[in-house]
């Protein structure tokens, strides 16, 4: 039975969290002698009668003065102020998309192929930053907010210095890894996103960081069901989705704490149309950086390979994200993530008329339907020598006729492997003249 | 859990299934489920739904496409399901139709239909870019 609300203020009383489950009589008795009036949540107590734990078996902690973590968040906040209030007339959180008024317009800095260096680095040492986190909870330490911050910062430096080097690497996905390389790769598509919307840095920082700790709760699921080959039976479903609460609670549980982090946590899971969890929220209750966060969420989770179910392809993501925009995701922003991502984004795997198959490395802004690719299939699906066309020029194939793109594949399809490809040398982005001679030789032998 | 491996066998695309085609009833053993119908060819459909939907591996399937010029009705449709990939975010299947098991009339409003969605592409999937 999960305790939402008392009768008083939980600072008032001896509970260091705002909501717990009861675990025994003890939490009973404690509650009896300093509460009239409680407030449970009915669904977590509906999961608690399948048997299973509905939150993991740890005995919830008292302080022994009444003093609850309300009154010690309020005496840290006195004492340290959080980075975003030291800085007197800081604007509040965006509540939507920047106007055209304020609004920032970006351009790479530098281009992809010299990006792409850093980003690796900055992608696995990010990579181990989430790893340590979730698995940092486990053993009971908390998360340690620098060097979270520090690693979201080199993410958003590396988008404001060039959008797709990291939204490259975030297309490569290990499905052991899938937990922290989806919570890194909600951070730097939210970064992207944020950017693409023409919000500025502080809010871009913001934003990621919110992205990156979207799925702590998930730090509380037990492995077994975490990792799970094989479809979930429904009460580990259920369990799962716990992963929002959780996160909350984790993340309500930090003395310097993020509030709008606490929130998208919590909310990114909910829907416009009340049918999201755990609260089925409605859209005018849903927090703007949830709202955005929720659309990436989606987008990464359809797109990536786990223990018990294979990737979908990018536009079969866009096309779910497209059918619910206004339904369970706001209309302007599933649009805008749409244009963001674009139909065949770089790194994506295209199928052309004639069969061949080909890596897409470069999108021109203003031509997003006509990509330039490289070639690394045959039509009857065989490793092809490497050709690089670009079809915002009319090349042709070998029959004679122009290259039509008719349909997008998940990474893997046919046996391409981009991580292969990134390790041979394969150049991505806006260089016009990619490594192919290098590919060819490797071809050969 | 899923047939999409690393290989796609599709061997039509599918077309994004526009306003006036938007749900889907998929019948399994007099249960029904509701679903949102996101792409679809003559051959087969994918849905998505925030409910999961039961591990059998055949339904049945309605759906219908409306619109001022157009009513296509499909009813009771056999399909089997191709893939499943259900996450946190909400559960997305492929099924490919039984046309062996359609009626000659069936198999055409399946066609016209693909039809009615290619007549519905704007100059390209969510009319977004040029």
């Amino acid at each position: 039975m999960h305790v939402v609300r008392l009768d008083r203020p939980w600072e008032d009383t001896d509970f260091l969290m705002q909501g717990f489950v009861i675990q025994d009589q003890s939490d009973i008795d404690a509650l009896c002698r300093q509460c009239e009036v409680v407030y449970i949540e009915a669904k977590i107590e509906t999961l608690a009668q399948h048997g299973k734990p509905s939150a993991p078996p740890k005995k919830i902690e008292r302080r022994q003065e009444p003093k609850g973590l309300f009154s010690r968040f309020k005496r840290s906040k006195k004492e340290e102020p959080e980075p975003e209030q030291k800085k007197p007339g800081v604007k509040p959180v965006p509540t939507g998309i920047p106007d055209a008024n304020t609004r920032v317009t970006y351009i790479n800095k530098i281009n992809t192929e010299k990006e792409i260096e850093v980003a690796k680095n900055t992608y696995s040492s990010a990579k181990q930053v989430v790893k340590n986190i979730m698995d940092g909870i486990r053993i009971g330490r908390t998360i340690d907010m620098e060097d979270t911050r520090e690693a979201v910062s080199q993410v958003v430096d590396s988008v404001l210095r060039n959008k797709d080097a990291l939204a490259w690497l975030s297309k490569i996905k290990n499905k052991d890894e899938y937990t922290a390389e989806h919570s890194l790769n909600v951070c730097i598509l939210s970064a992207t996103f944020a950017r693409h919307l023409g919000h500025d840095e502080i809010e871009i920082q913001h934003v990621a960081l919110c992205g990156l700790l979207h799925d702590v709760g998930k730090s509380k699921i037990p492995d077994e069901i975490l990792n799970k080959e094989g479809r979930f039976t429904d009460e580990e479903f259920d369990i799962m989705r716990q992963h929002t609460t959780f996160g909350r609670d984790l993340l309500l549980a930090l003395p310097k704490t993020d509030h709008v982090a606490i929130d998208v946590a919590h909310s990114h899971h909910e829907r416009l149309d009340g049918s999201g969890y755990p609260r089925g929220l409605n859209a005018s209750q849903i927090p703007y950086y949830a709202k955005l966060v929720s659309l990436v969420d989606c987008y990464d989770a359809i797109t990536s390979s786990r223990c018990y179910d294979g990737a979908r392809s990018s536009i079969e993501a866009l096309d779910i994200i497209y059918k619910n925009q206004g339904v369970q995701f706001d209309k302007e922003l599933a649009l805008e993530f749409i244009k963001c991502i674009g139909i065949y984004p770089a790194g994506a795997l295209v199928e052309f008329s004639n069969g061949e198959v080909g890596i897409v490395l470069s999108v021109d802004p203003e031509s997003k339907l006509r990509p330039r690719v490289l070639l690394v299939r045959d039509s009857d699906k065989n490793p092809r020598k490497e050709r690089i066309i670009d079809m915002k020029k009319i090349d042709l194939d070998s029959a004679g006729k122009p290259y039509t793109i008719v349909s997008e594949l998940p990474n893997l399809s046919y046996g391409v492997d981009l991580r292969e490809y990134l390790k041979k040398g394969l150049v991505v982005g806006d260089a016009q003249d990619a490594k192919v001679p290098m590919l060819e030789e490797q071809i050969k032998k | 859990m899923t047939d999409s491996g690393p290989a796609e066998k599709r061997s039509r695309q599918r077309l994004l299934c526009s306003d006036p085609f938007s749900g889907c009833t998929l019948n399994y053993d007099g249960t029904e489920y509701s679903a949102q119908s996101i792409n679809y060819n003559q051959c087969g459909i994918g849905v998505f739904a925030m409910t999961r939907l039961p591990e059998q591996a055949r339904c049945q399937l309605r759906f219908c496409y409306r619109s001022d010029e157009d009513n296509i009705e499909i009813n009771a449709l056999a399909a089997e399901r191709v893939y499943s990939n259900e996450t946190e975010v909400g559960h997305q299947y492929g099924f490919k139709f039984c046309l062996e098991e359609a009626s000659a009339e069936v198999r055409a409003r399946l066609i016209a239909l693909e039809e009615r969605l290619e007549q519905d592409a704007k100059t390209h999937r969510y009319g977004l870019f040029s």
